[in-house]
């Protein structure tokens, strides 16, 4: 099914073309949505909704622009409406237990796998998540980000600032445990 | 290699992809259906209350009043809007503030000329005339203040003329009935328009102003430790809404930075305030005290931490790092040699270092000491020679 048939029989509600575009699309989108969730349950949730509003929405793509960028946007959207009722509230308690630490981080020798920079990721706070994923990871700038989240472009860099911040802090504590944990076994054989 | 986090980031989850739970179709399959149904049930039950609607509408149309229509007049108040960015930024410049700053709720007062428009003519353009008869005590809409402000914002509108049959304000879709002043609070930046209907004799009369409303930011920070003579600070700014901020130590400037440094250079109460701008001549302004002290001894060892539950991280700690993770000693002068052992109730040797850069973190033999009170024993000797010789119980402290 070449991409012109299956926005065709898309439109037309063909249950065996939504089939389609979920199996070609569903493993990256849930990707993304792991990215700004707090737990896979949500981010399951968070992927079923953004389906229904890309099938509902399908007659609003102009067909000018790529599809897979159309389809993203919607879904990164939509994650973010999810949790629109959490960010607006900014007193975050842990806000002051950022340590002034250093941008850059040494990694290489450190395999860390997707599992773990998720979780660092999804425990981000509400409103930090939203705005590292989509400055760093999307690519958006401040002012798109600002207007999506309806929050200033200032507040935008300054949760940018304090959610690298965090990153790296936590990072650095990842690092250091497994490097204990490779020391002690080395002692222990 | 040093690798950037932006970059570690995005190369890790750009196109990272993770097979969603496999009943997931099935949900949204089911999702689906019945948002169509929905959809059709939503569009004839939208048909109905349009039609019903409108039919009633058709029977009573002959006392509604609603927004101005062409045949009436419509009497607007002109008045010059002079958003003067300058404002803000005067007031950066200025080295001094005092207790009450009112920059923030700056007004700016209206030309009073009043011209009319009306809505006659066949292309429905809005035409502003001058006012053809000034005693004509018709003519003369209403009063509003302030038009232009931060949030939150009470604005009076004072209906001008007192004889009429019938007066109806409507702000912002609101309808205000037969009197005569309206106080309304605006919490939300934006535009707002004023209409004010009147009737007398026979003749109708709209009138027509608008207010400008700007978000008022909010200036917030924090000092998370207590700062010492000679030492480093670093103000954590939690403004929210702002562009500009102005940072105050007793009432001088002391930068315009987002989150200064600053060092103390005596011991006492500082005032340390914060004005926070928009830009578009809002601002908030918070102060808090601070108390600046000499630290008692040369080196300080903290009564208390809390270990990091998640697994030991050697030890590693970083001066300017806030979590307090890592028991080590605050040092006021340069230590050149440094022994620390910790041991328990029962006397066992938990942690032992001589290395000052290097603190316990909670962990003996990879695990996660109980929640007590230890022992410490430190010796060494500062820069200038001096030797010291300290000890003390500190408490670990966490929660599973």
């Amino acid at each position: 099914m070449n991409e012109k048939e299956l926005l065709e029989r898309l439109k037309k509600r063909d249950s065996t073309a939504q089939k389609y575009l979920f199996d070609k699309y569903s493993a990256l989108f849930y990707g993304i949505c792991l990215r700004y969730a707090y737990t896979n349950d949500e981010a399951e949730d968070i992927l079923q909704e953004g389906f229904l509003k890309i099938y509902m929405n399908i007659k609003k793509y102009s067909g000018s622009g790529s599809f897979e960028g159309w389809m993203k946007k919607i879904i990164i959207n939509n994650a973010i409406n999810y949790y629109h009722k959490d960010y607006k509230y900014r007193h975050y308690s842990d806000i002051k237990d950022i340590g002034d630490v250093a941008d850059d981080i040494e990694v290489d020798e450190y395999d860390l796998s997707h599992e773990d920079l998720l979780k660092v990721i999804q425990e981000l706070p509400p409103g930090y998540k939203q705005v590292f994923n989509l400055y760093a990871i999307e690519g958006y700038k401040h002012k798109d980000i600002a207007d999506i989240m309806e929050i200033s472009e200032n507040t935008s860099k300054s949760q940018y600032h304090r959610a690298k911040k965090i990153l790296v802090d936590k990072i650095h504590n990842l690092i250091a445990a497994r490097e204990n944990n490779i020391k002690n076994r080395l002692a222990n054989n | 290699m040093e690798q950037n986090i932006e970059k570690l980031f995005k190369t890790k989850f750009e196109n990272y992809s993770q097979k969603p739970p496999s009943n997931l179709w099935n949900k949204i399959h089911r999702g689906l259906k019945k948002k169509y149904f929905f959809k059709t049930f939503t569009i004839i039950t939208s048909a109905i209350i349009i039609i019903t609607t409108v039919v009633l509408f058709l029977g009573n149309q002959t006392n509604v009043i609603n927004k101005p229509e062409k045949s009436d007049k419509l009497i607007v108040n002109n008045r010059q809007i002079e958003q003067d960015n300058n404002i803000a930024n005067e007031n950066i410049e200025k080295d001094n503030v005092s207790d009450n700053n009112e920059i923030g709720q700056k007004v700016i007062t209206a030309k009073s000329n009043v011209l009319y428009v009306d809505l006659n003519s066949d292309s429905a353009v809005l035409v502003y005339k001058p006012i053809e008869n000034k005693d004509d005590n018709n003519q003369e809409g209403f009063a509003l203040s302030p038009n232009y402000g931060c949030t939150p914002l009470t604005v009076r509108l004072e209906n001008s003329n007192t004889d009429y049959e019938e007066l109806k304000w409507i702000v912002n879709n609101k309808e205000y009935k037969n009197t005569d002043i309206v106080d309304v609070e605006i919490d939300k930046p934006g535009k707002y328009e004023v209409l004010l209907y009147r009737q007398d004799n026979g003749t109708s009369f709209w009138f027509y102003d608008s207010i400008f409303v700007e978000q008022t930011p909010v200036a917030d920070f924090e000092i998370s430790e207590t700062p010492f003579v000679n030492k480093k600070v670093v103000f954590d700014n939690l403004s929210f809404d702002a562009q500009n901020y102005i940072w105050f130590v007793n009432n001088h400037k002391i930068s315009n930075e987002f989150e200064p440094t600053y060092v103390f250079e005596n011991a006492g109460t500082y005032k340390i305030t914060l004005i926070a701008l928009n830009g578009k001549n809002c601002s908030d302004t918070v102060y808090k005290n601070v108390s600046v002290e000499i630290p008692a001894e040369k080196i300080v060892f903290p009564s208390a931490f809390k270990p990091n539950i998640y697994g030991s991280n050697g030890g590693y700690y970083s001066e300017n790092q806030r979590v307090n993770e890592v028991f080590h000693p605050v040092v006021f002068q340069d230590v050149v040699e440094f022994e620390m052992e910790i041991y328990n109730r029962q006397g066992l040797k938990v942690f032992e270092t001589n290395n000052i850069n290097i603190g316990w973190d909670g962990y003996y033999k990879n695990t996660l000491v109980n929640v007590d009170v230890y022992v410490y024993y430190a010796k060494g000797k500062f820069a200038d020679g001096e030797d010291f010789s300290k000890q003390g119980s500190v408490t670990v402290i966490y929660e599973k």
